[in-house]
């Protein structure tokens, strides 16, 4: 057994080799920086033909590979269409190309997220569908949601998919990025500039623990089944408020959170003079709702988020600084 | 147009900067006298026309010179000092503008005039660009019914043989061309302020509308879908244009058969691109506010205006076409044997005073094209002040190359074999598992059925609003053109290319 983890230097990613690894699985890293947190490490662009692998190295992967698992990507919110196409759409499919390849593959777990959901006008219940009609706030949902129909449309190989929600915790190997995502407006929160979220952000933001995220995208990878779908968030579902005020927590501070339901355009512009990232201020609604009965469909063994995972992850950024300084 | 070099034109006294840029990309590399006469006269009324409807009182796009135009060795010119001069009287807009969208982004020239039109004529012609959007719908509807009854009157009195029925079908058809032409030329100059506007708003709403851009300045609805169905299942006279080159029309006899190119069309059966989002809705519906309305409905104006473009181009073709079909009989008629009536002006043969002399002015003229056609005629030219020019040779002297600047002009990053025109066509359109990426000089509306089957498209020639560019933008492949690799590349090479940067790489 032979797993390739696409993009395993990153975030979710390096947790992905990480649970490969203590399982005692061979593990081949594939990343821009030719770097392994553990297992072997192998150069390579999801961007350049063929993976920008050696071609000798490419051929020996072909060979002896048996799961593939694709983390790339980036989660910039605020990032445009090239990255929507060129590295979630296209990137996807050319690590597909290469799983085609590999003779001895058993599975292919390609990483998407609760956000291909984009928006929705519609609150019916979502269990694995795609395609709703949604609206999306971002070019990274728009990308996320187009590699994932990638994948689904794929037929020849064995793909299953692993939706997961904000991933935080203070993972083993790499922090979280303190520009993009939810973290973006921590540095903010902890200069007391006041927030505004609809219904004071009493509404599921669904985060997941980095290490059990890669726990269960390993899973995904060594458990019998394809074609299918798991999303995967922490099951007490706590709400964006609850988790940006888990995250300020170490700090001693309190989010100043506030609901301006009738000057929210005045709100959006405040909060763009104060710095806030422009794409940040696009999930200031709620979210499309998911039932945590989607978490019933996965298999019953699989780990639960641990106690205190999101303040951690507030006490990882506070030793390294890098909250602060990312404003 | 007598004595020798006849079939020249004059040089402009003033503006002296032309370039074949635009032309070439789409044309064959040297036309015949009579294809000239049926493109070039009518572009040069039909941007006078323009200029004057923007700018009453430029009194720099009349006289006895053409401006807009040149004929110089048997290759049709846009001059270009003239075209950017045209920008510079425009209010906010400059030579620049003109180079990036069509003439592959070459440095503009210096400027030959200053501007003329004072700040308040300047400032009129917004309403009047306007005008030209809102007028440009009623103006295409109109302008299609009475090419297809001119098609239908032409196909009568070829059928009839009736001289005089033909020689009065030939009368409207070129009151027809003007305005097709007219037209085409109103939308091509239309989408240089349009484009610039949009980009300096877009630039201002979103972050990333550089990027944003490609995406959504695409036309609703291209005409030649429409067209190549009709190309493929024969039925409909509209459609018969496509089996033939654009823009020449004694494309059968040599020595123009011979500058054709790859252009003839080959209808494939998979006229239809794959399947995509409609980008631009994902876009207005992810920027949302204030920043989508103006950037939405100025989106809009520019799709309407590619898409009115591209049916305008279609009705010129068709126009043409037309024209090809009755010449052979027209000439017949005028005691013009064979091939002769390609070295022949459309009013030679088409009026009685110079019927008489057809037969000895196309033999003269066979003499002068055949030596103007052993010229190598450069790309560029910037012809010397008059007094130079009078003393010295009549050899247009060439304006310094620009170093190509490869544009990507559809994004995205691709990768495969490099495949050419030729093999793509002897495929049908059609190729295998391996993604394809066609590499070609340059090329026009009638690849279109090439082009789904293929992963990207690389070519010598090129800008960002060339029909091909609108094309590739349209089917969602990426396209690099203006690469000067396209010259060296063979097929059978791996390549990559990415449709955002413009950058080309070979990998094996």
């Amino acid at each position: 057994m032979r797993a390739l983890v696409i993009g395993g230097t990153g975030f979710v990613g390096s947790a992905v080799v990480r649970a490969f690894d203590n399982r005692g699985i061979d593990v081949v890293t594939v990343s821009r920086s030719g770097f392994a947190f553990a297992g072997d490490a192998v150069r390579g662009d999801v961007r350049a033909h063929n993976l920008g692998i050696d071609p000798a190295e490419a051929e020996d992967l072909m060979r002896t590979v048996t799961h593939v698992v694709s983390c790339f990507g980036s989660v910039d919110w605020g990032a445009g269409p090239r990255l929507a196409t060129e590295l979630h759409q296209q990137g996807t499919r050319a690590v597909m190309r290469f799983a085609e390849r590999c003779s001895s593959l058993e599975r292919f777990v390609h990483l998407s997220s609760v956000l291909v959901l984009g928006r929705r006008s519609s609150s019916e219940p979502i269990v694995d569908e795609l395609e709703l009609g949604q609206s999306f706030r971002s070019w990274y949902e728009y990308g996320k949601f187009l590699a994932e129909r990638e994948v689904r449309a794929n037929e020849r190989i064995p793909w299953r998919a692993v939706r997961v929600g904000g991933v935080v915790g203070a993972g083993e190997d790499v922090l979280p990025n303190p520009a993009h995502g939810i973290m973006a407006v921590v540095p903010l929160l902890l200069r007391g500039y006041p927030m505004h979220l609809a219904d004071h952000g009493r509404f599921p933001c669904y985060p997941t623990d980095v290490m059990v995220a890669g726990e269960v995208i390993a899973r995904a990878a060594l458990d019998d089944g394809s074609g299918d779908v798991w999303t995967w968030f922490d099951d007490a579902m706590p709400s964006l408020a609850e988790v940006l005020m888990r995250l300020c927590s170490p700090w001693g501070v309190v989010p100043r959170i506030v609901d301006l339901p009738f000057l929210s355009p005045v709100g959006r512009v405040l909060a763009k003079r104060l710095g806030t990232p422009r794409e940040t201020l696009e999930y200031v609604e709620p979210w499309p709702e998911i039932p945590v009965e989607v978490l019933s469909l996965l298999p019953a063994d699989l780990p639960r988020c641990p106690p205190g995972y999101i303040e951690a992850t507030g006490r990882a950024l506070m030793r390294s600084n890098l909250a602060m300084s990312a404003t | 147009m007598t004595g020798a070099r006849s079939i020249d034109t004059a040089p402009h006294p003033e503006f002296r900067c032309y370039s074949a840029g635009n032309l070439a990309e789409v044309a064959p590399a040297r036309w015949s006298v009579i294809s000239w006469s049926l493109v070039g006269d009518p572009v040069e009324r039909g941007l006078r026309a323009f200029t004057t409807r923007l700018l009453p009182t430029a009194r720099w796009a009349t006289g006895s010179h053409y401006v807009f135009v040149g004929y110089f060795s048997c290759r049709p010119y846009h001059n270009l000092a003239a075209l950017c001069h045209l920008a510079h009287e425009l209010p906010g807009f400059e030579g620049a503008d003109v180079t990036r969208d069509y003439f592959e982004n070459v440095p503009p020239p210096a400027r030959e005039l200053r501007a003329h039109t004072s700040a308040l004529q300047r400032m009129l012609a917004v309403p009047r660009m306007a005008r030209e959007f809102h007028r440009l719908r009623p103006r295409l509807a109109e302008l299609e019914a009475d090419v297809t009854l001119c098609e239908e009157q032409v196909a009568a009195a070829l059928d009839s043989g009736s001289a005089i029925a033909l020689g009065g079908a030939m009368e409207r058809a070129l009151d027809m061309l003007d305005r097709a032409w007219d037209l085409h030329y109103s939308t091509t100059a239309s989408l240089v302020p349009a484009g610039a506007i949009q980009r300096r708003l877009g630039r201002r709403m979103l972050p990333v509308w550089d990027e944003v851009e490609p995406l959504v300045n695409r036309p609703p609805e291209l005409p030649w879908n429409r067209l190549f169905d009709g190309a493929v299942s024969g039925t409909g006279e509209e459609s018969l244009f496509l089996r033939s080159p654009f823009y020449e029309v004694a494309d059968v006899f040599e020595p123009w058969s011979s500058f054709a190119g790859p252009f003839t069309p080959q209808p494939a059966l998979d006229v239809a691109g794959p399947e995509q989002d409609d980008i631009a809705e994902v876009v207005w519906e992810m920027y949302r506010g204030a920043r989508r309305i103006g950037i939405e409905q100025l989106t809009r104006a520019v799709g309407d205006n590619l898409q009115a473009r591209e049916e305008s181009k279609a009705l010129a073709m068709r126009s043409l076409h037309v024209f090809r079909r009755a010449l052979p009989t027209l000439a017949e008629e005028a005691g013009v044997g064979g091939d002769a009536w390609g070295y022949l002006r459309i009013r030679e043969l088409l009026s009685p005073r110079h019927r008489l002399a057809v037969s000895e002015i196309a033999e003269t003229r066979r003499e002068e094209c055949e030596e103007a056609l052993r010229e190598p005629m450069p790309d560029e030219l910037n012809v010397p002040l008059p007094t130079d020019h009078r003393a010295g040779s009549r050899r247009l002297p060439e304006r310094p190359r620009p170093l190509r600047i490869p544009t990507g002009v559809s994004p995205g990053v691709a990768s495969g074999v490099v495949t050419t025109i030729e093999q793509a066509t002897a495929n049908g359109g059609h190729t295998g598992d391996e993604p394809m990426i066609l590499v070609c000089e340059s090329a026009d509306a009638c690849i279109q059925t090439l082009l789904p089957g293929n992963a990207g498209l690389i070519t010598l020639r090129g800008s960002m609003l060339s029909h091909i560019s609108t094309l590739a933008r349209e089917y969602g492949i990426p396209a690099v053109v203006n690469h000067p690799m396209a010259e060296t590349l063979r097929a059978g090479q791996q390549v990559v290319i990415n449709g955002n940067t413009g950058e080309v790489e070979v990998i094996a």
